[in-house]
């Protein structure tokens, strides 16, 4: 039936396949750019890694749109877009040139913001790609004018160039490109305050969704491990990146948990896990962050693409669940400690010196307690099958988590500053402390004897009014 | 048939009510269910497939496959007040959908069953 | 002054009327969004729900190019049709007027603050368990939860606690309604119920099934809504009641007049090339033998390709009838607490079946139960894991290379994955297997366990529902060895609108289960005694079984029990491979009509590719479920045998001179064709206006409370089906919206005998919103067509050179109106 086909989609979808393949090549042989090119572009292994991963999920995003987006008008725009979005975020991971670095960047919003308004006669669409354009295009500007601040103090015009002379430069122009780099990274990875673009971004069809949230909200971090030597170089700079990251990772998932349509619970995970991601980079372990990312990147693009699923048949009320028991109790104490122990090990991490990188380890710990928690208590099965869950679900995931993350430490050899752990502050604690507590509370169910929060929880994370669509009519899309 | 009321209460006296009877389309059966359950009245009767001609026409009930578009007859006894509130939900109704409703006098016996105790 | 609270609800209660119900998506019930306008002739209705909705009632001006270019529309019959109005321009003259008339669109986006503060809180009530912390205080009611949270939302104006907000809803309506007359509420009431028509028509259909889980556990009300927003637009300073009168102007014919003739031109041109090809059927030879199998399906327009195609394999015979095989049940599959409505929108249903292992397969269900309990597990821990404030960190960690590889697999190869997922799963027991339907009451202490519904079905109901299958079919001789009732259902993962594809006369549920139901009566020798009292004689060699067809690949499962076949198995085997060269056959037919490339030759290739449909996540277009719908045919197989209706017809079967008091006629008339009109009506109106009336495009779509979608990031709740589901791309409708065509081979009197007992059936002719056409065996089964208000007109013989003008169709509009109106 299909009245007007077009080829651009499908050559399109074999490039980015191609430059996937091409990508996977680059990790086995990495190209020496001399001379010239080495100014504009350097592959070092964090290029490598992020044009692997966007490839990768660009390549999805391509081949899930042939049946998606079948029929849709503008198809060979859309798809442009992709791809030159694609091309875009390799330019920009692997650029040393200061120009094209904040080219890209801009560039890259540009597009970005132009998908999200991607139908067009859609009044709320356009308004919410204006919305997002603003951002980027201000996220732009606190971009150059760090990249200005570092070039004229150095003397530079390249990355490479700059972070070299990071150390002879004054503090205040290291303070000040810092916090403009952090605020651009911010704005980017919808950090808390500048969530809102992300939260009213779902006019987007849900293939550039998926794209989006796994792959260009991810230029925050990105930016922060690119400068990593400038952002490393004043620990209160370090401290703040922690405090921001970890803002958001609590707020992100707070307004998750109120969230009632799919797509913007996944926006608000988001928020969140962008949030833990800079928090990582603030901890000074730049290949746990990315390790993140990448890992984020698959687990929200799987959701996005598969946010048709949420239909579902419920009944109200959850049955309250059985307390753990004095066995279950053991196993699972037993598997936290262990998940946390085998972590370390696995990634050469002390166990016995605290760092900030113990901070990292407490996180999975409590992933894995939870884990457990949550299959010991299912009583509907038999204990055997219960405690044979742990080991045969635990292992294979926290070894996979392990390996994804050594592999980033080993390509980010030559990444500068890849690895800082940092000492342990009184900010480590306060904020193990409230992580902690946000997982008794709501555990426990405490938060939800506070109407107040409630409230304000829901309202923080409405999206901009004009991208609501309440009156049909105004849905002229097709 | 026993109970411990004294005989006398039992005597054939009769008491004055008005009774309604209603009869809507299949569809406002729970609307009018709400009304009733709403007002004083202690109880009511219904039917269903109840067949007739009127104004909009004929409507037929022994239908196997429609419950929407055959008719329901209502049928309830109390005082004065109780039916007068059923009536005024009915008269704005009845502007807009099919249906008719006959209020009349009728006596019962045993008065205690149809007044609701408050 | 004290308010009458039974007159604001009899007042709410009409205003209502208006806005139509909207099912949950997981059990999408088709129904025409101008239910409520159906009293109203359908030229005056459109144009009504369009001040109120801002939707469009006629197809927009690109359709009927479209239309008019592939030669839909027969230049005779547009060209009579204009100049009955007096119209002698050329069609291309009118199509550029009509394009030039358009109104243009909104390009600015409005922001109300009203209608932004209500979807917010409507959502956090009535959403159905995607948000892990759920709004409090909802065991109150819509009213009393939103007055709890009111005082923190800084949208309200003046509202620092639950006190200063009226303390019901009865006191709410004092308030407000205190300055206006009675006279005024209704239009009040009406004005504010069409502002959000999605999320009211939610919450119309919630209230209205009070037996629903989440309604009594979290009631809401229209009432308790219009309190609601009354409440907030005094306080947000909106307006109370509409600012000008939204009646009709007196005469409202004169503005869409054009597409209205072009409209009628379209579906006559349709109705005249069916009623010819009809007239050119082969002339069915009486079957002398005994046939092979019969098998019954849904009426469903979807049924008509395959019944074709296997009647074309040989000595086979189908029906038609309709999908829930007449049992007005709700079903409990085996596992599950769910119990779903299992019967159409008009009928409420009376039985409760529950699936029951069979006792022969109890070490199947119990191996079942152990993975089942195992899959549930994992479920709950990904979703417990993915909502923890601080777990959630680390289990991204660990489960993002899962994910990854899940992704790649699904897009990459989803035919492959799901061959895989179908090798395991049939490594396990499946319920259709194990499982049977219980049918006979539990005894009687059990029953009262199950408050609702009487669980199973009495001797009485059993009769009754297999002797009306075979009157209203018309089918009480020549019974083969095998009959099959097949139920359909649709196969597509990730897909919000899978019930608009299963079966609309089983709720939006597959429809093997009814299926089941009636088999297993129609095999009880009781059941068989009673109908041969009744003259329907079953010969004891045959058997009933029951199937599902797959409407995504066209495949037809039979739920035997291999182990134990009640048939001989070559019988079995035969049948078997039949359906599947019938599958083939039809899955090449239909793959045509997708946007797809497939090489044509190769039916292979063809069933690839639908499996490629029903398997794949990414896939919006599975299948067209019962788009192009445009005619309603009630008669024996015989008028359509052999011809190629393009899956564009509703076939029930029904013998006229078997049902001499017109009782079956009746039944159908009033249920199934019925529910024709309903789905036709969705599919005409979510086509002419798929923004006001339908769901828009599926790529952007959200879905909220696990119920519905919004557009984007929200707002109203899209009702009606996705553009997916009606066009061929943005652009060209695969839908052609005509308003359905029911023909019907009876005599005349007969019909008018029903449409006399039944006004509200005779107003849907009378109103158009469905045309009749009879042929009429006392008439040498001429073609007659029911005029609007009674009467008949012939339709012309194909020799005639020129048609016979009509009385009054699509005439003068007066004459429509003198019509006796309800």
């Amino acid at each position: 039936m299909s009245r007007s086909s077009s080829w651009l989609p499908l050559l399109f979808t074999r490039l980015t396949w191609g430059l996937f393949a091409l990508s996977l090549g680059t990790l086995v042989w990495s190209p020496n750019l001399e001379g010239a090119g080495d100014v504009l572009l350097r592959v070092d292994g964090l290029a490598r890694v992020m044009a692997l991963m966007t490839t990768f999920v660009s390549g999805i995003v391509h081949s899930f749109s042939r049946r998606y987006m079948a029929g849709a008008k503008r198809l060979n725009a859309f798809y442009g877009r992709l791809f030159g979005l694609t091309l875009i975020v390799l330019v920009l991971t692997a650029a040393n040139h200061l120009v094209l670095f904040a080219g890209a960047w801009a560039a890259m919003g540009w597009v970005l913001a132009d998908l999200i308004g991607h139908v067009r006669g859609w009044p709320q669409a356009r308004a919410a790609s204006r919305y997002a354009r603003q951002h980027f295009l201000g996220g732009s500007v606190l971009l150059a004018a760090a990249l200005g601040l570092l070039g004229g103090g150095a003397e530079a015009w390249t990355i490479s160039g700059v972070l070299a002379a990071v150390g002879t430069l004054p503090t205040f122009v290291v303070a000040g490109a810092a916090g403009l780099l952090l605020l651009a990274a911010m704005v980017q990875s919808a950090l808390v305050p500048f969530h809102r673009w992300l939260l009213s971004s779902m006019t987007a069809p849900t293939p550039v969704s998926a794209f989006m949230h796994a792959g260009l909200v991810n230029a925050g971090g990105v930016l922060l491990a690119r400068f990593a030597p400038v952002v490393f170089e004043l620990p209160v700079v370090m401290s703040a990146i922690v405090l921001v990251g970890g803002v958001s990772a609590l707020l992100g998932q707070a307004w998750m948990l109120v969230q009632t349509d799919v797509k913007r619970q996944l926006g608000a995970s988001t928020v969140a896990q962008m949030g833990f991601m800079v928090l990582q980079c603030g901890l000074g372990f730049i290949p746990a962050a990315i390790a993140h990312l990448i890992l984020h990147g698959f687990y929200k693009a799987y959701l996005f693409l598969a946010s048709g699923s949420a239909v579902k048949h419920t009944a109200p009320g959850r049955p309250e669940a059985p307390g753990t028991g004095v066995v279950g109790g053991l196993v699972t104490a037993a598997a936290a400690m262990g998940g946390g122990v085998l972590f370390a090990v696995l990634t050469g991490k002390s166990l016995t010196a605290l760092n900030s990188g113990t901070v990292l380890t407490v996180f999975v710990v409590l992933a894995v307690l939870h884990a457990t928690r949550t299959l010991v208590r299912r009583s509907s099965l038999s204990r055997p099958v219960r405690i044979a869950l742990v080991p045969s679900i635990l292992l294979p995931t926290l070894a996979l988590y392990a390996g994804v993350y050594k592999g980033m430490g080993m390509l980010f050899v030559d990444v500068p500053s890849a690895a800082a752990p940092t000492a342990l502050t009184p900010l480590h604690a306060v904020l193990l402390v409230v992580f902690g507590g946000a997982y008794v509370a709501v555990e426990r169910g405490w938060h939800r004897a506070s109407t107040r929060l409630y409230v304000a929880l829901r309202n923080t994370a409405q999206p901009l009014s004009t991208t609501l669509l309440n009156n049909r009519d105004q849905y002229n899309a097709h | 048939m026993s109970d411990d009321t004294t005989p006398k209460d039992t005597q054939h006296s009769l008491h004055a009510l008005k009774k309604i009877e209603i009869i809507v389309r299949g569809e406002k059966e729970p609307f009018v269910k709400d009304l009733l359950d709403e007002s004083t009245v202690s109880g009511y009767t219904i039917h269903h497939n109840v067949t007739g001609r009127g104004e909009h026409g004929f409507h037929e009930s022994r239908l196997l496959f429609n419950d929407r578009d055959g008719l329901v007859m209502f049928f309830a006894v109390g005082q004065q007040e109780a039916i007068q509130t059923i009536v005024d939900g009915l008269t704005p109704l009845f502007e807009k959908s099919s249906g008719v409703m006959f209020v009349s006098d009728t006596q019962v016996v045993r008065l205690d069953k149809f007044l609701q105790e408050d | 002054m004290p308010i009458d609270r039974s007159v604001v609800r009899a007042r709410i209660e009409n205003a209502a009327e208006y806005v139509g119900s909207l099912w949950p998506l997981r059990t999408f019930n088709a129904t025409n969004p101008l239910l409520g306008f159906e009293d109203q002739p359908f030229h005056r209705a459109v144009q009504k729900a369009g001040q109120l909705f801002g939707g469009r009632g006629y197809p927009g001006p690109q359709v009927f190019r479209q239309a008019w270019e592939d030669g839909e529309i027969d230049a005779d019959v547009l060209t009579r049709c204009l100049a009955e109005h007096g119209i002698t321009e050329r069609p291309e003259v009118l199509l550029d007027r009509m394009e030039a008339d358009a109104p243009g669109h909104d390009t600015v986006p409005t922001d109300h603050p009203l209608d932004r503060v209500l979807t917010k809180w409507l959502a956090a009530f009535l959403d159905q368990g995607q948000a892990a912390w759920p709004m409090p205080n909802r065991e109150d009611g819509f009213y009393a939860a939103w007055r709890t949270v009111a005082p923190y939302d800084g949208a309200i104006p003046g509202v620092d606690r639950p006190s200063d907000l009226p303390d019901t809803v009865a006191e709410a309506f004092e308030a407000v309604l205190e300055s206006y007359p009675e006279a005024r509420w209704e239009p009040i009431f009406v004005h504010h119920l069409t502002a959000l028509p999605g999320w009211t028509g939610f919450v119309k259909w919630r209230s209205r099934r009070a037996d629903t889980a989440w309604q009594a556990a979290h009631p809401i009300t229209l009432a308790e809504y219009l309190a609601v927003r009354l409440t907030l637009a005094d306080r947000m300073g909106a307006a109370i009641a509409p600012d000008r009168t939204e009646e009709l102007p007196t005469n409202g014919t004169d503005q869409p007049v054009l597409p209205r003739i072009w409209l009628r031109a379209w579906e006559e041109s349709y109705r005249t090339r069916l009623l010819d090809d009809l007239r050119q059927a082969p002339s069915a030879a009486p079957d002398a033998d005994r046939p092979a199998g019969q098998l019954v399906f849904c009426i469903d327009t979807r049924s008509e390709v395959i019944r074709r195609h296997i009647e074309q394999q040989g000595a086979y015979q189908t029906h038609g009838y309709a999908g829930f095989f007449g049992v007005p049940m709700e079903h409990q599959p085996y596992g599950t607490e769910e119990c779903v409505k299992s019967c159409p929108p008009i009928v409420d249903p009376k039985h409760r079946v529950v699936e029951r292992p069979a006792e022969q397969h109890q070490a199947q269900a119990d191996r079942y139960d152990w993975w089942a309990q195992l899959g549930r597990a994992g479920t709950t821990l990904l979703k417990t894991l993915k909502k923890n404030v601080a777990a959630v960190f680390g289990f991204v960690e660990e489960s993002g290379g899962a994910f990854g590889a899940a992704m790649a697999a699904r897009t990459l190869a989803p035919s492959g994955l799901s061959r895989l997922a179908q090798s395991l799963e049939e490594r396990l027991p499946s319920p259709d297997a194990f499982c049977e339907p219980a049918l006979d009451p539990p005894p009687a202490a059990d029953a009262e366990v199950e408050n609702s519904l009487p669980v199973g079905l009495s001797d009485e109901a059993k009769v009754l529902y297999a002797e009306a299958a075979f009157r209203l079919m018309g089918w009480t001789d020549t019974f083969a060895p095998i009959v099959v009732f097949t139920g359909h259902g649709s196969e597509t993962p990730n897909n919000p609108y899978k019930a608009s594809l299963d079966c609309g006369a089983c709720a939006g549920n597959p429809g093997g289960p009814n299926a089941r139901v009636l088999a297993t009566i129609c095999n009880e020798n009781a059941v068989r005694d009673a109908l041969r009292e009744r003259g329907i004689d079953i010969p004891d060699d045959t058997v009933f079984l029951a199937g599902q067809h797959n409407t995504t690949t066209d495949e037809i499962i039979l739920f035997v029990d291999d182990d134990d076949p009640p048939v001989a198995p070559e019988a079995l085997d035969r049948l078997r491979r039949d359906l599947q060269s019938a599958q083939a056959d039809a899955a090449t037919e239909r793959v045509r009509t997708l946007n797809t490339a497939v090489d044509e030759g190769r039916p292979a290739a063809a069933v690839h590719e639908t499996e490629r449909r029903a398997a794949d996540w990414a896939e919006t277009r599975p299948e067209w479920g019962l788009a192009g719908n445009a005619a309603f045919i009630v008669g024996p197989r015989a008028l359509t045998r052999g011809l190629d209706l393009d899956g564009r017809c509703f076939l029930h079967s029904y013998d006229w001179a078997t049902d001499e008091d017109g009782t079956a006629l009746e039944n159908i008339m009033t249920g199934p064709l019925v529910v024709g009109e309903w789905i036709n009506t969705q599919y005409y109106f979510s086509t002419v206006d798929n923004a006001a009336y339908g769901s828009g495009s599926k790529v952007t779509h959200n879905v909220v409370g696990k119920l519905g979608v919004v557009q984007g990031n929200g707002g109203d709740l899209m009702s009606g089906l996705p553009l997916q589901s009606l066009k061929a791309d943005d652009e060209h409708v695969y839908h052609r919206p005509l308003r359905l065509t029911a023909l019907v081979q009876a005599p005349t009197d007969r019909i008018e005998a029903i449409l006399d007992r039944h006004a509200p059936l005779a107003q849907l002719f009378d109103h158009e919103w469905m045309h009749l056409t009879v042929m009429d065996p006392a008439r040498d089964d001429a073609f007659v067509h029911y005029q609007s208000g009674g009467g008949w007109h012939p339709h012309p013989s194909p020799d005639a050179p020129t048609p016979t003008a009509p009385v009054s169709a699509g005439g003068d509009p007066e004459a429509m109106d003198r019509t006796p109106t309800p």
